[in-house]
């Protein structure tokens, strides 16, 4: 029998995981999945990695479970376990890194951002494509931290405090490194709404082409 | 109030991350400076054309498939220890004792129908018989700690993916080594004795993976 979990905090969850309970478990792990799935795909930048590294870090979540601390908040906890597998995974590639030149930046689009959202024309729809792929580079351009404090603050709601416990910085270097990126960020759109083409980062992989034909709304 | 001072506090004005105190500080400033408030708008605007930015949706429930593989796991373990495995862990075993010990195992599990059949001449022991239809695609073992890969669980039940110290024994049914590529696209062939290994290659697709467990166990 499925047990209701509505009401339970993650915390709440997450103390059931520690006594064992894997239903609690595959609860938290459903709450965060489009989430975190999403977070790491803007971080590195490529679906099947992510997915990958989204894997990864559930498991790591189950097998580490002892060693969370009844009173933190559990999402910080877990960011700071999948940006660290993402951290780790970027450094491991780096020197294996390419950026595909086959296929033009144009055509590494993700299929969910080709789609029209509910109420939004095709031009409308084609803008935002265009925009989506110019912010995927722009953020691609940032420097690792900055990037992660960006996607933190912007894409995933945190406060200064929380980004600061999941990188393991002070509030001020947080707030410092948004300052940098938000600053960087606002001239690179702003050379892309001046007609000026970003070129794009070796930072971060531009390998969707299997998004595209996979992934759907 | 400065300009300067003003613009680096710009973004956290946005992300209401300033106090009480320095948001009034700064909207006295912004009243009276055109420089600072048009900076302003421009990282509004900026910061708006993120969100044209979406993520992406699970091309299938992970975290059923994280929640099955722990299972298959936990069950794995119950498995080898109930057929006494653990005896080989043992640093008290002489090597031939180890290996008496490992050539009863083979036969026990032969005796005893237990789903492992065994390949002659190889060091390798199937856990699952079942075919894998596998599609051509990379498979990334991101992290040492892993004991299986944490790729496509759902797809492949309990499978190698043994990354580390240990060495690593993956076997394709067709009998073609899989090769490991790196991530420009490079193959390099396979091998049981390399320590480490980060990523492996299906080049085929339907190609299947059955084998997996060293019988050095950690």
């Amino acid at each position: 029998m499925k047990k209701e979990f509505d009401d339970f905090t993650d915390e709440k969850l997450m103390c059931m995981v520690q006594k064992g309970d894997m239903d609690a478990f595959s609860e938290l792990a459903q709450r965060y999945e489009k989430k975190l799935l999403s977070f790491l795909y803007r971080f590195v930048g490529s679906t099947a990695q992510a997915e990958d590294l989204l894997q990864a870090a559930l498991l790591r979540v189950y097998r580490a479970r002892r060693r969370f601390k009844g009173g933190g908040k559990f999402s910080t906890w877990l960011y700071t376990i999948a940006a660290n597998l993402a951290k780790d995974y970027l450094r491991k590639t780096r020197r294996y890194r390419f950026v595909s030149l086959e296929a033009p930046v144009g055509q590494n689009t993700n299929l969910i951002d080709f789609y029209a959202a509910e109420g939004e024309s095709a031009s409308d729809a084609a803008q935002r494509k265009e925009t989506s792929r110019m912010v995927r580079l722009a953020v691609s351009r940032l420097p690792e931290q900055q990037r992660l404090t960006v996607l933190l603050s912007h894409y995933e709601d945190m406060s200064y405090g929380e980004i600061a416990r999941v990188l393991g910085c002070s509030k001020g270097t947080v707030k410092s490194r948004v300052f940098r990126a938000k600053m960087k960020l606002k001239e690179f759109l702003a050379d892309y709404m001046a007609g000026k083409e970003v070129a794009p980062s070796d930072e971060v992989q531009q390998d969707d082409k299997t998004t595209a034909s996979l992934s759907g709304p | 109030m400065k300009c300067s001072k003003t613009i680096k506090q710009l973004p956290a004005y946005l992300d209401h991350e300033l106090s009480q105190r320095e948001v009034k500080e700064l909207e006295r400033h912004l009243e009276v400076c055109v420089f600072c408030s048009t900076e302003l708008a421009a990282l509004r605007a900026s910061s708006k054309m993120l969100d044209a930015w979406q993520g992406i949706s699970p091309r299938q429930c992970y975290a059923h498939a994280v929640v099955n593989q722990i299972r298959a796991e936990e069950r794995g373990v119950v498995e080898r220890s109930r057929i006494g495995l653990r005896l080989l862990e043992g640093k008290w075993l002489s090597d031939i004792l180890r290996a008496s010990v490992a050539v009863v195992f083979l036969i026990g599990i032969t005796v005893f129908s237990f789903r492992v059949p065994i390949e002659e001449g190889t060091d390798e022991v199937a856990l699952e018989t079942d075919d894998y239809p596998m599609p051509a695609r990379e498979l990334i073992l991101p992290d040492a700690d892993f004991r299986y890969s944490p790729i496509s669980p759902s797809e492949l039940g309990l499978v190698s993916g043994n990354v580390g110290r240990r060495a690593h024994f993956v076997k394709v049914s067709s009998g073609v080594s899989p090769t490991r590529a790196t991530s420009d696209g490079h193959l390099l062939p396979a091998s049981s004795s390399f320590s480490r290994v980060n990523h492996i290659y299906f080049p085929e697709e339907g190609m299947r993976m059955e084998s997996v467990f060293p019988l050095e166990l950690p």
